[in-house]
C-alpha cells in the first residue's frame, strides 16, 4: 500500500492524506480468534487438517461417519459448512465470458448475498463407436464459498443426470446421491472424500451393467472432482460413511485416479456452443478431438438436412488437441454435428465418433 | 516479507489456517481501515472484514498466492461493504457522528475533520467512493481498481474525477 502512485493522472496529495488521516485513529480490536473460530474445523477421526467440509445438510454430515466435521462458530449461516443450495441461481452477473477453467477473485467474489453462480465442469457419459466416454458440459451454479461445498454441487449435478446434451447422460443408478464431500488437503496428493448413498448397495454392479458403464461412471466423479478443484486429487469413496473398495464392481480403493484421457474422454467433443445455445449468425465452434490426421469434419443439419459443411484440422493428429472453426447460417434451428470421417473404411466396423449440439440461430 | 519466511517451502505450502494467520498479522487494520472508509462505522467494518478472511480460509486452494489471496481480500471487502450498506437502508445511512465528548479538548479539531472526511464520502454515489478508496487510500492503479469492482478503466475514469470534484470543496476548507 507505499508503492508510489505511478499513474499519469496523479492525484492531488491532499485526498490521499484527507483518506489516511480520517482513518489514521481506526485501531480495531483483536479479531484472529473471531475469525479461527469460524474457520476452524474439530476432525473426530484424524489428526490431519481437515480444513473443508461440505454436505447436502448439516444434517447429512453428521451422519457422515469417518469423516464427521464439527464445526465451530456461533453463526451458522457462516460456517464453512455448505447448507445446500439454498440461493439458486438469480439474476446476478453470470460471467460466461471468463476461463472458468481459471477461476480468479475478479469472477468468483460474492457481495455476501450468496446471488453469484460460477460455471462449474461438469462430466457426463456418451456413446462413441468405442463405447461409453466421458463428456464435460459447464454448469451455472450458486457460487460456493468453500471448495467442497462446489465439488459437492457439481457431483449431484453429475450423479442426477440432467446434462444439457440429451446425448449424454448419468452413468449412476437412479436414486444415487452424494451425500457429502470432504477435501482433506491443499496439494495433489491429499484425497477428495464422496460420500454416497443409494437405495441398492453401491458397492456392487448392478445386474446388466457393462464393466465399461461401470468405470465410467466412476470416472465422471473423479474427472469432476479434479475438474472443479484444478488439481489431480485421488478420489476416495464411501457408501452410507463407510469406505468402499469397490464402487459398481470397480476397485476404487485405497482412492481413485482419473483414467487416461485418451481411453476415458470422448474422442470428439464440442466445447462451445453448448446443447441448447443461441449464437449469432457468424459463430465460432471449439471443441477437442483426437482424430486421425487431425482432420475434424462438420455439418450444420436443419429439419434432418445437410445445409452446410466443411473441415478443419486439429492442432495435432491422434492425440486430444483443440480445432475450432466458423460457420455462418440464416437465424434457425440447428444441429451441429462434429465428426472423424471414417479413414479406415469401415474397417472398426462401427461408425465415427461425433458430438452433436442443438443451436439457434439468432439475428 | 523476507526470504526466511518461505523456509518451509513455497508459499503454495501454507495450509488455509496458516494462510489467514499471516494475512490477519499483516493486512487486517488496513483493510478494517479501507471498511471505515467504505461504510463508516468501525465494528461494522471489523465484521466486514472478518466475513472477508472467513471467506479467503474456504477459497485458499484456488487462490494460494498471499498476492492473490489480498486482491481477494479487497474485492470481498468492497462487495461486502457494499451489500452492508445496501441492507443498512437509507435512515441510518448517515450514520451518528463520533461522540467527542472523552476527547481531549486539542484532539476534538483533530476528531472532527476526520468525522468530516467520512461523512462526505458517505454521501458520494457508491461507485465514486468505492473508486476514490481504492486509488486514493490503497493506491491502486486504474487497471487494478476496474479488476477490483468489475467495471471499465473508462469507468474508472469518471467516477475518480466526479468523485474528486464532489469532494473538492472539503479538500479546499476542511474544517467547515
Amino acid at each position: 500500500m507505499t508503492e508510489p502512485y505511478d499513474d499519469h493522472a496523479r492525484p492531488p496529495d491532499e485526498l490521499r492524506s484527507l483518506l489516511h488521516d480520517a482513518v489514521a485513529d481506526v485501531e480495531p480490536r483483536p479479531a484472529l480468534d473471531a475469525v479461527q473460530a469460524r474457520t476452524k474445523v474439530t476432525p473426530m477421526t484424524s489428526k490431519r487438517p481437515w480444513i473443508l467440509a461440505a454436505a447436502g445438510a448439516v444434517v447429512a454430515v453428521a451422519t457422515t461417519v469417518g469423516v464427521v466435521v464439527a464445526v465451530t462458530g456461533d453463526d451458522p449461516e457462516r460456517t464453512p459448512v455448505a447448507a445446500g443450495p439454498s440461493d439458486g441461481p438469480s439474476d446476478g452477473p453470470t460471467d460466461e465470458a471468463g476461463d472458468p477453467d481459471e477461476p480468479s477473485p475478479t469472477d468468483e467474489a460474492t457481495d455476501g448475498t450468496g446471488g453469484r453462480t460460477v460455471a462449474v465442469p461438469v462430466y457426463y457419459v456418451g456413446d462413441q463407436p468405442a463405447g461409453p466416454r466421458l463428456f464435460r458440459e459447464f454448469h451455472q451454479m450458486p457460487d460456493e464459498d468453500v471448495d467442497a461445498s462446489q465439488v459437492a454441487e457439481a457431483l449431484r449435478a453429475a450423479v442426477a443426470g440432467d446434462p444439457l446434451d440429451p446425448d449424454y447422460r448419468s452413468g449412476w443408478p437412479a436414486d444415487t446421491s452424494v451425500t457429502g464431500v470432504t477435501v482433506d488437503g491443499l496439494t495433489a496428493r491429499d484425497t477428495v472424500w464422496v460420500d454416497l448413498s443409494g437405495t441398492e448397495d453401491l458397492r456392487l454392479r448392478p445386474s446388466g451393467m457393462a464393466d465399461d458403464e461401470a468405470t465410467m461412471a466412476v470416472q465422471q466423479l473423479v474427472y469432476t472432482a479434479q475438474g472443479v478443484l484444478q488439481t489431480r486429487h485421488p478420489v476416495g469413496f464411501l457408501v452410507d460413511g463407510e469406505p468402499v473398495g469397490e464402487l459398481l464392481g470397480v476397485p476404487v480403493a485405497p482412492q481413485a485416479v482419473a483414467g487416461d484421457p485418451m481411453e476415458v474422454q470422448g474422442s470428439v467433443w464440442i466445447i462451445d456452443p453448448q446443447d441448447g445455445s443461441e449464437v449469432g449468425t457468424t459463430f465460432t465452434v471449439e471443441g477437442r478431438g483426437a482424430f486421425f490426421e487431425a482432420n475434424v469434419s462438420w455439418e450444420l443439419l436443419r429439419d434432418g438436412e445437410v445445409v452446410d459443411e466443411g473441415f478443419t484440422t486439429a492442432e495435432e493428429a491422434m492425440t486430444l488437441s483443440p480445432f475450432s472453426f466458423e460457420v455462418t447460417a440464416e437465424p434457425g434451428d440447428y444441429v451441429l454435428r462434429v465428426f472423424e470421417e471414417d479413414m479406415s473404411g469401415g474397417a472398426e466396423g462401427s461408425g465415427s465418433p461425433e458430438d452433436t449440439k442443438r443451436i439457434t440461430v439468432v439475428e | 516479507m523476507t526470504a526466511a519466511d518461505f523456509s518451509a517451502g513455497t508459499t503454495e505450502r501454507w495450509d488455509p489456517d496458516e494462510a489467514v494467520e499471516r494475512l490477519y498479522a499483516t493486512h487486517y487494520r488496513g483493510l478494517v481501515r479501507l471498511a471505515v472508509l467504505l461504510v463508516r462505522d468501525q465494528e461494522t467494518a471489523e465484521e466486514v472484514v472478518q466475513d472477508s478472511f472467513v471467506a479467503m480460509h474456504g477459497r485458499w486452494r484456488r487462490l494460494r498466492e498471499p498476492d492473490k489471496a489480498l486482491a481477494y481480500l479487497r474485492q470481498a471487502v468492497v462487495n461486502r461493504s457494499r451489500s452492508v450498506l445496501r441492507h443498512r437502508g437509507v435512515e441510518s445511512r448517515h450514520a451518528p457522528t463520533l461522540a467527542i465528548g472523552s476527547v481531549a479538548p486539542d484532539q476534538v479539531a483533530e476528531r472532527l475533520r476526520r468525522t468530516h472526511v467520512l461523512d462526505a464520502l458517505q454521501t458520494l454515489p457508491r461507485r465514486q467512493r468505492e473508486v476514490l478508496v481504492l486509488r486514493y487510500y490503497l493506491d491502486l492503479d486504474e487497471a487494478s481498481i476496474a479488476a477490483t469492482l468489475g467495471i471499465s478503466r473508462g469507468a474508472v475514469k469518471s467516477h475518480a474525477s466526479r468523485g474528486a470534484a464532489a469532494l473538492r470543496p472539503l479538500l479546499e476548507n476542511p474544517h467547515d
